[in-house]
């Protein structure tokens, strides 16, 4: 019987036993297409969740087609073959199914879950998809969706505080034509230029069963769900694999400085830096060191912006990493009326402090609680493990990773900390400043220089 | 459909025929696989256990991963906010994790994440909760923390001082979030001057005039034991269990005063179509919302309400969505969802683009003229389908566990109508929704919010009803 084991170490209490690995129980198999498959029992909620990960997003776009691998992703659920417009999502409901999908840069992220029964019609609906798209494929799918997804557009960006920096932020950072310089929802122009014939070039292209992962964790038993995953999955053609090709390392140069004005209330500021890659080698340490500088009241940013100079509503910093480079960002809402130069300033003291210094140990200590705490919760739905073990068996060719990756983060030392932090946070960044209408002069429009007396 | 692009597929499927045994013994997709019997569920119900104090408490063994979620409901939420102070719950839940026992903000915060736990604490219109999430090795020593936040707050003035320079920044940034001012807009319209009219984190003007000492106050007249009760779900021994809050909550007794009283306000009746405005110049889009009351006697787990609503805009494929989204593509989504605690109301909400507001909103008053009507059999099957088997998805993670049990026990919901809710839903027919949504669903009796350029939009709207308008400081008034 295939079931979930957790033998996680007591951190404390078993201080000098050796940890046991953290470890998911799965069958992996792959079928002729070249489809990758992972079964994951878990009978805890007599569900199934079965996801399909497939190597493609916005990266993968052409130039004029911003925005298409997510209009793309809508396409999806219009109908196939043997489905009509409409099907898709009725069937399933009527099932007690549901379903959705994302897409980021470098992926494209479908799932279906439902009672244990519906398995088969899960399989067949997505299966159905992935072998004859194109057979129920008309123009006025097409149109349909560029309208639903200009208004997630409006919804998402243009009719939100500060959402049109944020859609900003892409070509600033990264050099044009970098596949990361434009973002996944695309811009409005491009998503009109959307044609038909792109549809068909896209799925062709992109959509290969050797681009995927599918998986599966619920109440089910493995035989029978790799019996049925071979009997609808193995009629879908291969249309050849692709890797993704490796991009060089993004530098800026020097600081870029950005100013939007728009309808707030409070003046944002946020700082971007070039950094690693999803599981890069200094991808672990920076999620360290992001949550010693804002996550906890004591951490460093939260401590000095928030409680005792109070000019900050709020202060995050992340690590935000993408399977071919990622961006260090920390943002900063202040209080009305605030300068952001001012308050640029004293992150900048606060970073290089923690840059010459690194954690202590019990920052470090701390944020490495923390991490491990987030690994177990992950473990704690069928959705968030499914989206795990896709993860790992796409990026590290293992899906019962989650050993590998918490000892990603056990293994380094303060010094690990700092340096990865020296590497990134030291050279050219991206310091965007969102104002109210009519305030430039609380923008960071100079260089950010040390205060007198501070520390760079 | 270009043929080259065909015959490519066509192509590759034929190889594959060569290989593949899978393909040559065929699969059959002429008609979608129809789901074999439902699985067996009945939703577990908690184990009641009661603290020497008098204390209740409802456990549900839980085994999956090595975590455990416990919930402290204590009543009191913002409907017992003393008049002038609208905000005084939501400001005491914020500051019990801002410092508790000996540990001042920074300790507690450290103290807790050491644990890699999370104690959060948060207050709805009816109650305050404070809440843990531990895994099962270290929930014993968290165990005092927790209790530390709900016994034992700080409550300082100068945490007070702090906390209300964010809240009142929260609150500035909230006039300019469209979907936020919808809402505040929506429920002023419906309750006026009463609590609900006004923001659950109070106004500027009632945060500038609280006290830590209101916030003290609050926090004596409702942390009881005799007012309070917890949800536990997760992988801890039930022994364990009670020796652990036993020890950390031995100091709490209920004192003699009577409990406090709380009101429980509901919309007034509302007559005819009105629309009500909140301007914003130049708006992409119309964050648009419609608002009526519902019948008092409307019990929460009403089998027919639910598939009702599911049908109407509960779902992706609901009439709303469909219409809103599939057909014309004036919206991103469309919902409809109905209340029946602390009060009785029904809402669509949607955000639609600005040019197509006008003829948006008529698509909405059909769906709400049509869903009178009854559906067709296929549509009930496919909502009351949706709504009894996805309930065991509550099951599906701690944390949703406790809160579901915990959500439930506060609005006096017996464990047989928890148990029985599937079955009851199953029974649900065409003639009962069409009931359903006769009693409750009225295109002549709403209120029809709308948070976009009023310039524009005025004319057409007057056709629907009297149009009248709110401000961002009206709905967030400052001193």
């Amino acid at each position: 019987m295939t079931r979930l084991l957790l033998c996680f170490f007591l951190a404390a209490a078993a201080a000098s036993a050796a940890p046991e690995p953290l470890h998911l129980e799965s069958t992996r198999f792959a079928l002729k297409n070249g489809l990758t498959v992972v079964l994951v029992e878990d009978h805890s909620v007599p569900r199934v969740h079965m996801s399909l990960r497939v190597r493609t997003g916005s990266a993968w776009e052409k130039p004029g087609r911003t925005g298409f691998a997510h209009l793309f992703e809508h396409l999806m659920f219009e109908g196939s073959k043997n489905v009509p417009e409409g099907k898709f999502d009725q069937w399933l409901e009527a099932a007690g199914g549901e379903n959705n999908a994302w897409t980021s840069e470098d992926f494209t992220y479908y799932y279906e879950e439902g009672p244990t029964n519906a398995l088969d019609l899960m399989m067949f609906l997505e299966s159905d998809r992935l072998g004859y798209f194109l057979d129920k494929l008309d123009k006025g799918l097409v149109d349909g969706q560029r309208d639903v997804v200009k208004n997630e557009r409006r919804q998402s960006y243009e009719n939100r505080p500060y959402g049109m920096a944020d859609l900003a932020v892409p070509s600033l950072l990264f050099p044009r034509n970098h596949p990361y310089s434009w973002p996944v929802i695309g811009s409005m122009d491009d998503l009109s230029a959307a044609a038909i014939d792109d549809v068909r070039d896209f799925f062709t292209k992109h959509y290969a069963p050797e681009n995927m992962i599918l998986v599966l964790v619920g109440d089910f038993k493995t035989a029978n769900a790799r019996a049925a995953v071979d009997r609808w999955f193995s009629d879908v053609p291969s249309r050849g694999g692709r890797p993704a090709p490796a991009l060089a390392p993004v530098t800026l140069k020097g600081e870029k400085r950005a100013v939007f004005e728009d309808d707030v209330e409070l003046p944002r500021l946020t700082l971007v830096w070039p950094s690693s890659a999803l599981f890069g080698p200094d991808d672990a340490a920076l999620d360290l060191l992001s949550t010693t500088l804002t996550g906890g009241e004591s951490s460093r940013l939260v401590k000095r912006l928030v409680h005792e100079l109070r000019v900050a509503q709020s202060v995050s910093a992340t690590q935000e990493s993408r399977e071919r480079g990622g961006q260090f960002n920390i943002e900063v809402l202040a209080f009305p009326g605030q300068q952001l130069k001012d308050i640029a300033r004293v992150v900048d003291e606060e970073v290089a402090r923690l840059l010459r210094e690194g954690p202590t140990e019990a920052e470090l200590a701390r944020a490495k609680t923390i991490n491990e705490a987030h690994l177990f919760d992950e473990l704690d739905s069928l959705s968030s493990k499914a989206e795990r073990t896709s993860a790992y068996a796409m990026l590290l060719g293992d899906p019962d990773s989650f050993g590998k990756d918490l000892a990603r983060y056990t293994k380094l030392s303060r010094d690990d900390v700092a340096a990865a932090g020296r590497r990134t946070l030291t050279h050219g960044r991206l310091v965007l400043s969102v104002v109210p209408r009519g305030h430039l002069e609380q923008a960071v429009i100079n260089p950010v220089l040390p205060a007198v007396g501070g520390a760079r | 459909m270009s043929v080259l692009v065909c015959r490519k597929l066509v192509l590759l499927g034929l190889m594959l025929l060569a290989s593949s045994t899978s393909l040559a013994e065929g699969v059959d997709r002429s008609a979608p696989p129809v789901p074999g019997p439902v699985p067996a569920f009945t939703m577990p119900v908690p184990v009641e256990l009661t603290l020497k104090n008098g204390l209740k408490v409802y456990f549900l063994e839980r085994h999956r991963a090595p975590l455990v979620d416990l919930i402290a409901v204590v009543g009191g939420g913002a409907l017992a906010d003393l008049p002038e102070h609208e905000g005084s719950a939501v400001a005491t839940a914020d500051l019990l994790t801002q410092g508790a026992g000996d540990r001042d903000a920074f300790a507690f915060d450290d103290a807790v994440k050491a644990l890699g736990a999370h104690v959060d604490a948060g207050a709805s219109w009816t109650s305050i909760t404070v809440s843990l999430h531990a895994t099962s090795s270290r929930f014993a020593e968290a165990v005092p923390l927790w209790a530390d936040a709900l016994l034992h707050p700080r409550l300082t003035a100068d945490d007070w001082e702090r906390k209300r320079g964010e809240k009142l920044a929260e609150l500035a940034y909230y006039k300019d979030e469209p979907r936020m001012l919808g809402g505040l807009a929506a429920a002023r319209t419906l309750f006026g001057t009463q609590r609900p009219g006004a923001a659950i984190m109070g106004t500027p003007r009632a945060l500038l005039s609280t006290t830590v000492e209101d916030l003290r106050a609050f926090h004596s007249t409702h942390f009881r034991p005799d007012n309070a009760f917890l949800v536990v779900a997760g992988e801890v021994d039930k022994k364990a269990l009670a020796t652990a809050l036993e020890s950390a909550l031995a100091s709490w007794t209920a004192p003699a005063s009577p409990l406090p009283k709380m009101s429980s306000p509901e919309p007034a009746p509302i007559v005819g179509v009105g629309v009500v405005v909140v301007d914003r110049p130049g708006a992409p889009q119309s964050a648009v919302s419609l608002v009526a009351p519902l019948p008092t006697s409307l019990r929460p787990f009403d089998a027919p309400a639910a598939v009702m609503r599911t049908l109407l805009g509960g779902s992706f494929t609901s009439r709303l969505n469909t219409n809103l989204r599939e057909v014309h593509g004036y919206s991103y989504g469309a919902g409809y969802s109905i209340q029946t605690w602390p009060w009785h109301r029904a809402v669509v909400s949607t955000s639609v683009a600005t040019p197509v507001t006008l003829p948006a909103l008529n698509e909405i008053f059909g769906e709400l003229a049509r869903i009178r009507e009854p559906a067709s059999l296929e549509e009930v099957e496919r909502a009351r389908a949706y709504e009894a088997l996805s309930f065991p998805a509550i099951l599906d993670g701690g944390h949703s566990l406790a809160s579901a049990w915990a959500g439930w026990h506060e609005q006096g919901v017996s464990n047989d109508v928890v148990t029985n809710y599937m079955g009851q839903v199953t029974k649900v027919d065409v003639a009962a929704t069409a009931a359903s949504a006769f009693a409750l669903v009225d295109p002549k009796a709403v209120r029809v919010v709308v948070v976009g350029d009023k310039a524009l939009l005025e004319p057409g709207l007057q056709k629907l009803g009297l149009v009248s308008t709110l401000s961002a400081d009206e709905l967030l008034p400052s001193p």
